[in-house]
């Protein structure tokens, strides 16, 4: 049933993007198969399109459906992650020895990131924990455009702990100039106000070692998540805590506990079962002497880089 | 209201990329074509429109800002005369470095024509000496081709190029190179034998480290490299692909739940407690 909370266009969107994804996605599909069989000479890169595309079209019904699921309350169940656990603990602690806490997305977190946006459920959160033991937050931001999306974030973060006036203690500050300019700007004000909590969320590219590093020096308990895999490696060495990769996106349905995002965590998990069935089903018809053909077609379209693909 | 229309904002473009993206640029309904390009050119266009509308408000909100600490003597004033003066020299800078840029491009639009009709001569009577090819020019043209070598032959400040050059990349560079540091004190922490994960870290970096050696491949008789080729191959990469398979799965399914405003903290539709 429609919650009146949640609104009308809540309830219907989700299903209406649903069979949108799926009419379109069997569209596309049906279109490339009658394409593919009137045209004899379509090429690699045309057929990888193809497969990419219904791909895509699946893993996005997935997760429409895997929501819708959860709305009937038929979520699966999910683990805990441990650095998101400790990310409340670490706020505490913070607020305990009357040290901020401090937040950024790092140097690279522009607007035209996704991971930016992913990383403002933990800034609300950290947000409304630093609120709750009405402790000071630093955030430092380094693109202009991310400067509003990191206020609403902290204030509704305060919002939802009740206490709004609480935002003079939330300090954002704007250190533009790039990658490196904002790392020094940063780095600086940690070494200033010595934060006991820091959280590095988003997408980092060079400046992730610098900003663990100085935190290492002010002995700040530090959390950091990432999906990129060349960053993960110094987070891990030099962060207390490090969610890593795919855990960095299931952190707002984690900390949330909200039966609609934990249902898409949910399908996620079933997308990569089937890609671990067609892994070992790939590998176990390898061995068999009658798919030889169809594994060096497969082959031929996925693995050599044709022209046309998507 | 205003959470609707920041969905809105949000859910409408994204579907039209969607739609594109699906359908290749047009919707097909029977003979009917709905073309969705000029709509996605009308969201792209929106988008610098926008950029500019904000820089244009920072500008005007810098300057109020630090101007007012200025006038009023706030306790940090110096700090705002820096922002200011800082603003203006960049400012001046951009300008300065525009107005050499046009009139290097003016000379260059003048001298294109002459260098045109050179060309020309020499492709008809090849090979033809330049000066032969030169003597067919106006005076006009000659004196284009002369003032663009006076301009290019004379020194010119050029402020931004000098700021890009002598300031910004040696800062970045000086940063940069910081990094190494950091890099070789949080490996000495990474090797630490603090736990089993560390140890195993530890251990497979150690066989990474010496077998990419040529003394640790002399040494262990060409067995380290055959572990480090095995780590590097086998583990490592099948880690990595299982670790952006995941990554790739979750992207699709956030950026779906940003698109339909059930993320929280970005479009704050929902109100349910923690």
């Amino acid at each position: 049933m429609p919650s009146t909370r949640l609104g009308r266009y809540e309830f219907f969107a989700p299903r209406a993007a649903t069979v949108l994804v799926g009419l379109l996605s069997v569209i596309h599909l049906a279109g490339s198969s009658l394409a593919s069989e009137a045209d004899p000479t379509a090429d690699a890169g045309t057929i990888r399109a193809a497969v990419q595309r219904g791909a895509l079209a699946a893993v996005v019904a997935a997760v429409l459906l895997g929501i819708y699921a959860a709305r009937r309350g038929r979520a699966l169940p999910i683990r805990q992650i441990p650095g998101l656990l400790a990310l409340r603990q670490a706020v505490a602690s913070a607020a305990q020895v009357r040290r901020p806490s401090l937040f950024t997305v790092g140097g690279a977190g522009d607007v035209t990131r996704v991971q930016s946006f992913a990383a403002m459920p933990l800034l609300r959160l950290v947000a409304r924990l630093s609120g709750k033991y009405q402790n000071r937050l630093l955030v430092p931001v380094c693109y202009p455009a991310m400067l509003p999306v990191h206020t609403h974030a902290i204030r509704a973060g305060l919002a939802e702990e009740g206490a709004p006036e609480h935002e003079v203690a939330c300090e954002i500050r704007f250190f533009p100039g790039g990658q490196f300019f904002f790392a020094m700007a940063a780095t600086g004000w940690m070494l200033e106000e010595k934060p006991a909590a820091c959280f590095y969320f988003g997408w980092w590219e060079a400046d992730s070692l610098l900003f663990a590093e100085t935190g290492q020096t002010i002995q700040a308990t530090q959390i950091a998540g990432t999906d990129q895999l060349s960053q993960i490696a110094f987070f891990i060495a030099a962060c207390d805590h490090t969610v890593i990769g795919e855990e960095f996106w299931a952190a707002s349905a984690q900390l949330s506990r909200d039966p609609q995002l934990l249902g898409s965590l949910g399908a996620q998990d079933l997308v990569k079962l089937a890609i671990l069935f067609v892994i070992l089903a790939g590998i176990l018809l390898c061995f068999h002497p009658g798919f030889a053909a169809w594994i060096a077609a497969a082959r031929e379209i996925f693995v050599s880089r044709g022209t046309g693909g998507a | 209201m205003r959470r609707r229309l920041i969905w809105a904002a949000i859910f409408v473009p994204a579907s039209i990329y969607l739609l594109l993206f699906f359908t290749g640029g047009a919707l097909a309904f029977g003979p009917r074509r709905l073309d969705l390009s000029p709509l996605a050119n009308i969201i792209s266009t929106c988008v610098p429109v926008l950029t500019v509308m904000a820089v244009g408000l920072g500008v005007v909100n810098l300057f109020s800002l630090h101007g007012a600490a200025l006038v009023k003597h706030r306790p940090e004033w110096p700090l705002s005369l820096v922002v200011c003066l800082s603003f203006a020299l960049t400012f001046w800078a951009c300008v300065a470095q525009n107005r050499l840029d046009a009139r290097r491009r003016q000379l260059q639009a003048a001298a294109q024509a002459a260098r045109a009709e050179v060309r020309t001569f020499q492709n008809l009577s090849d090979p033809a000496p330049p000066d032969q090819a030169l003597r067919h020019l106006t005076h006009e043209q000659r004196q284009a081709l002369e003032d663009l070598q006076a301009f290019e032959d004379s020194y010119h400040f050029e402020p931004r190029r000098f700021y890009a050059t002598y300031v910004n990349a040696p800062l970045a560079s000086t940063v940069m190179a910081l990094l190494g540091f950091y890099i070789t004190y949080a490996a000495y922490r990474a090797f630490r034998l603090k736990s089993l994960e560390a140890t195993v870290m530890m251990l497979s970096a150690a066989v990474v480290i010496l077998g990419s050696d040529p003394v640790g491949g002399a040494l262990s008789r060409g067995i380290l490299p055959a572990w480090a080729d095995f780590d590097n191959r086998v583990i490592a990469a099948g880690m990595q692909r299982g670790l952006r398979l995941g990554i790739a799965v979750a992207t699709i399914a956030v950026s779906l739940r940003i698109l339909l405003g059930l993320e929280r903290g970005i479009v704050d539709v929902q109100h349910k407690e923690d």
